[in-house]
C-alpha cells in the first residue's frame, strides 16, 4: 500500500512537470514525515547516494564526449564511416550506423550522440535526397547504440546500484552493441533495397585510407577507453579522465579547434549535465531505500515467482516491466529505483547481474524512442525540424530490429557474458 | 559525383558553424566558482591516476578528496540548472494544457523550492549531528563539506525565490 501511494505520488508530480529529483525527494519526504522520521535521514541518504567513487567516471566521459564533438572531430568520424560503408544501397543510413558505432566509443549517452552527430546525419541525408522520416527513424534508432557499447553512463549508474564491476559491464556491452549495429544496418539495407535508395560513394581503399589516417587521432579515444577498460590497465574513471585529457590535448595542440574559452564552456555544460545527473541519483537512492524499506523488492519477487516458475517466462515478465517503466521514466531514474527491485528475483533465478545490466539498459533505450517520455526524439525533433509526432511515426520501424536484438540477448545469455568471462572471470 | 561534394560541403559547413558558436560564447564571473571546483575535481583525480601509475606511490588523501568534490559538482551546479531552468523534466503537459502552463510552472516551482527547503534545513542538523566527525584520510572535520553543501543550497533557494517573484511579475504583462 505504501509502495502504491509511493509510485502515485512520484508519477503525479511528474506529470505535473516537476522536475524529477524533486518529485522523487518530495514522494520520499512525504513517507519520512508520515512515518514520523526525522527528515535528516533525506538528507543523509541523498548525500550517501552521491558519495561513490564510480560516480566520478560520470562528469568525465561527458566532458571526453562533448569536447570530441566539437568542431573537426564529428566530421572527420562522419568521413571515415562514409568511405567505409557508403557505398552500400542506402549509404548514407549505413553511414549513420557506422558513426554511431565510432561515436559510441567516445560518449556514453544516447542524447549526446543525437544531439552532435544527428544534426549533421539528418542534414546530409536530406541533401542526398534520402526522405525525412527514413533519416530521422535511423539516427535516432542509432543513438542508443552510445550507451550498450562502452563507455556507457547509464552502465556506471547500474554498476553502482547493483554493486557489479563497471569494467565487467562495460565489455559485456561490446557484443550487444555491434549486434544492434548488425541489425539496424540489415533493416536499412532492406528499406534501401525497396525503395531504391541510391548508393553514396564508390568503395575505394584509397579513400578508406585517407579518412583514416585523417580520423586515427580520435579513434583513438574509443581504443583508449576500451582497450584500458579491457585489459584491466584503469578503471572506468581513469579512463573516463584519460579519454577527456586526449581530447583536451587533440583538440587544442593538434587540431587547434579548442581555446580556453570553449574548454570552459563545455565544462559548464558537463557540470550542468553532470549535476542534475547527481540530484537524481541521490533523490532515487532515498526513493529505493524506502522501497527495501517496505520488502518491495520481495513482493516483487514472490509475485512473479507465485505466477510461474518458468526462467524464460519471469525474464520476459522482468522486461516488460522495465519496457513499460521506460516508457514513463528518465532513463537514470528508472536504473536507479528499479535496480534494488530487479536485482532479488532475478540472482534468485540465477541470471547473472552483468547481463541483466545490459538488457534492462538496452530495454530502457528502447523507452527513450518512444512517447511519451522519448528524450532523443525530443532532441531529433528539435535539430531536425521535423514534428514530434512524425518523429515518432518515423522511428517505428526501426524498433523492430532493436527488440529483436533485445529478445535475442535476453535469452542467449552467452552473448554479453562470453566477454567479461574471457577475460575478466578466469 | 554531385551528392558527394554536397555532403563534402555540409561537412565544411557544420565545422565553420561550430567555430562561429565558440566564438560567440560568453562565461560570466558567476560562473567562476563551480568551474574552481571542477577543475579542482579534475585535477584530484588525475594526481591520483598519476601517483598511482606514473609514481607508483598513490597518495591516500585524493579518492576522499574526489568524492566529496564530485557531491559538490552536484550540489552547486544544481544551482546552474535552476538559472537556466534545464531540470531534468517531463514536459509533455504542455501540449495538453497550454493555458495552464503559468500554473504549472507555478506549482512546480513551489514544490521545488519546498523540497529544497527542507533539504536546507536537514543538512544544518546534519551538521550539528555530526560535528564531532572527522574525514577519514583529510585533516578535517566532515562538517567542512556540509557547510559548503549549505551554502550552496541557500543561494539556490535564493535563485529560485527571485524566480518565484519573476513568475508573479510576468503575470502582471499581457
Amino acid at each position: 500500500m505504501t509502495v502504491l501511494i509511493l509510485f502515485l505520488s512520484l508519477f503525479g508530480l511528474m506529470l505535473l512537470r516537476v522536475p524529477i529529483a524533486v518529485a522523487l525527494g518530495v514522494s520520499s519526504l512525504g513517507y519520512i514525515l508520515i512515518e514520523g522520521l526525522p527528515p535528516v535521514l533525506l538528507v543523509h541518504n541523498m548525500i550517501n547516494g552521491m558519495d561513490s567513487f564510480p560516480l566520478l567516471a560520470i562528469p568525465f566521459f561527458i566532458m571526453a564526449g562533448g569536447l570530441m564533438n566539437s568542431a573537426g572531430i564529428t566530421t572527420r568520424i562522419f568521413r571515415f564511416a562514409r568511405s567505409v560503408v557508403g557505398w552500400m544501397h542506402g549509404g548514407l543510413g549505413h553511414v549513420n550506423v557506422g558513426a554511431s558505432i565510432i561515436f559510441a566509443g567516445m560518449s556514453g549517452a544516447a542524447v549526446a550522440d543525437a544531439g552532435g552527430l544527428g544534426a549533421i546525419e539528418i542534414k546530409a541525408m536530406r541533401e542526398a535526397g534520402y526522405d525525412d522520416d527514413f533519416s530521422v527513424g535511423v539516427t535516432a534508432a542509432s543513438s542508443t547504440i552510445g550507451p550498450i557499447i562502452p563507455p556507457s553512463l547509464p552502465l556506471v549508474i547500474f554498476g553502482v546500484m547493483a554493486s557489479v564491476s563497471i569494467g565487467e559491464l562495460f565489455v559485456a556491452g561490446i557484443i550487444p552493441g555491434l549486434l544492434m549495429a548488425a541489425s539496424l544496418m540489415g533493416m536499412v539495407w532492406f528499406l534501401s533495397r525497396k525503395r531504391n535508395y541510391p548508393r553514396d560513394t564508390e568503395f575505394s581503399i584509397r579513400n578508406v585510407w585517407t579518412s583514416f589516417v585523417g580520423a586515427f587521432l580520435p579513434l583513438m579515444t574509443p581504443a583508449i577507453i576500451v582497450g584500458g577498460i579491457v585489459t584491466g590497465a584503469f578503471t572506468p574513471t581513469e579512463a573516463a579522465v584519460c579519454a577527456a585529457a586526449y581530447a583536451i590535448v587533440l583538440g587544442m595542440v593538434v587540431y587547434r579547434t579548442l581555446n580556453l574559452k570553449k574548454l570552459l564552456a563545455v565544462s559548464l555544460e558537463t557540470i550542468e549535465t553532470t549535476a542534475s545527473i547527481l540530484i537524481i541519483v541521490g533523490a532515487a537512492t532515498v526513493f529505493a531505500w524506502i522501497l527495501t524499506a517496505n520488502q518491495a523488492p520481495q513482493l516483487f519477487a514472490d509475485t512473479l515467482l507465485g505466477l510461474t516458475d518458468n526462467r524464460y517466462l519471469i525474464l520476459l515478465m522482468i522486461m516488460l516491466v522495465v519496457l513499460i517503466i521506460g516508457l514513463f521514466m528518465e532513463t537514470i531514474a528508472a536504473i536507479s529505483i528499479l535496480v534494488p527491485v530487479l536485482l532479488p528475483v532475478a540472482t534468485q533465478i540465477g541470471v547473472d547481474p552483468v547481463h541483466l545490466g545490459v538488457i534492462v539498459i538496452l530495454n530502457l533505450m528502447i523507452g527513450l524512442l518512444t512517447p511519451p517520455v522519448g528524450m532523443v526524439l525530443f532532441v531529433l525533433s528539435k535539430v531536425s525540424h521535423v514534428p514530434f509526432e512524425r518523429c515518432v511515426k518515423a522511428t517505428m520501424p526501426f524498433l523492430v530490429p532493436l527488440i529483436g536484438v533485445l529478445l535475442m540477448l535476453t535469452f542467449i545469455p552467452e552473448l554479453t557474458l562470453l566477454l567479461p568471462e574471457l577475460i575478466h572471470r578466469d | 559525383m554531385a551528392p558527394k561534394d554536397r555532403v563534402e560541403a555540409l561537412l565544411e559547413e557544420q565545422d565553420e558553424a561550430e567555430r562561429a558558436q565558440v566564438e560567440r560564447t560568453r562565461i560570466s564571473w558567476s560562473d567562476v566558482p563551480v568551474l574552481c571546483i571542477f577543475g579542482g575535481l579534475f585535477l584530484v583525480v588525475f594526481l591520483q591516476f598519476f601517483t598511482r601509475y606514473v609514481l607508483n606511490d598513490s597518495i591516500s588523501w585524493t579518492e576522499e578528496a574526489a568524492r566529496y568534490l564530485l557531491i559538490l559538482v552536484g550540489f552547486v551546479g544544481i544551482i546552474k540548472c535552476q538559472l537556466l531552468d534545464s531540470h531534468i523534466r517531463l514536459e509533455m503537459v504542455d501540449n495538453f494544457f497550454p493555458r495552464q502552463i503559468w500554473r504549472l510552472k507555478l506549482f512546480s516551482l513551489l514544490v521545488t523550492i519546498g523540497f529544497f527547503g527542507v533539504v536546507t534545513y536537514a543538512i544544518t542538523v546534519l551538521g550539528r549531528q555530526t560535528s564531532f566527525q572527522m574525514m577519514v584520510s583529510l585533516p578535517f572535520p566532515k562538517y567542512y563539506l556540509y557547510i559548503a553543501i549549505f551554502v550552496a543550497l541557500s543561494i539556490l533557494l535564493v535563485v529560485q525565490l527571485v524566480q518565484l517573484v519573476r513568475l508573479f511579475t510576468i503575470k502582471d504583462k499581457p
